[in-house]
């Protein structure tokens, strides 16, 4: 009986502080760079913030949550919070000219790569530095 | 000194019939004589009018004996909550109170036991970032 309650509260505490899910924070920055020009990111509707590896998630970014981008070069960060504490996660950032996932309406991508662990929020910039004029051309207004 | 009174023959007449009678109330008094068995068989008579109790030798003279005495008072408080009914009780309350108290503690630290295993609240957006995404956020 004596043994019996020092390893309740061993047990419990491991359940509260060892085992249990903790958030980690990704501030994903997404920037514009030459030769890249504010007209052409200015031509993006549909946006995509695709999670992949250790985390795995599709984000749609539409008028209002960022694409078209509000601001050049630093279109702007977003936050992404999993429970992932090891392994790699890539961020790779989709613009499409239309509302419509379509490769032939992609207009820019990159990514980037960053590896989960116990810290709870990490920084990572994704730059955007080549947009598809052919799938992209400036939107004609009559 | 004073001279031995001398017994006569109507003194000792006497001392017999008084001794004759004594043993015939003796035998007429006792419950399972033969004269009060007779008379149980008999028919019940025509009531007869009690006689007055205002000589009830009885009933206490002194008042302090007939007052009602803590004792009396306890056995009528003893009774009276023995014929209560159980909702009427306050232990019933009691114990239900606190039966009710627990469980809802119970519910809601099991709830919140749950949900810091679960990672808890995520923190609130940054205002200056576009949005935030993921486990735990608003957004889909």
């Amino acid at each position: 009986m004596k043994l019996r309650l020092p390893l309740l509260a061993v047990i419990l505490g491991a359940a509260l502080f060892g085992g249990c899910n903790t958030y980690h924070y990704y501030d994903i920055d997404t920037q514009a760079m030459s030769p890249v020009t504010e007209t052409q990111t200015s031509t993006m509707v549909f946006c995509q913030l695709v999670v992949s590896g250790a985390a795995s998630d599709t984000i749609g970014l539409a008028q209002g949550t960022g694409c078209p981008p509000n601001s050049f070069p630093d279109i702007g960060t977003i936050e992404y919070a999993t429970f992932a504490d090891s392994g790699q996660i890539t961020f790779t950032f989709n613009g499409y000219y239309m509302m419509e996932v379509d490769p032939n309406q992609l207009c820019t991508t990159a990514s980037t790569t960053l590896t989960a662990s116990d810290q709870i929020t990490q920084t990572g910039t994704i730059l955007l530095t080549s947009f598809n004029a052919t799938n992209c051309p400036p939107h004609v207004t009559p | 000194m004073l001279p031995r009174r001398k017994r006569t023959h109507a003194s000792q007449v006497g001392l017999g019939l008084a001794l004759v009678a004594s043993a015939l109330l003796i035998v007429a008094a006792t419950p399972w004589s033969s004269a009060r068995a007779a008379e149980d068989d008999e028919a019940p008579k025509a009531a007869v009018p009690d006689a007055p109790q205002v000589e009830d030798t009885d009933k206490p003279r002194d008042k302090s004996l007939l007052a009602p005495t803590p004792a009396d008072a306890a056995v009528t408080k003893k009774n009276q909550s023995d014929n209560e009914a159980f909702y009427q009780k306050w232990q019933f309350w009691a114990v239900s109170g606190a039966i009710v108290v627990g469980a809802v503690a119970a519910i809601w630290g099991s709830i919140t036991l749950y949900h810091s295993l679960n990672g808890g609240d995520v923190r609130p957006c940054n205002k200056m970032f576009i949005n935030c995404y993921g486990q735990g956020e608003p957004n889909p």
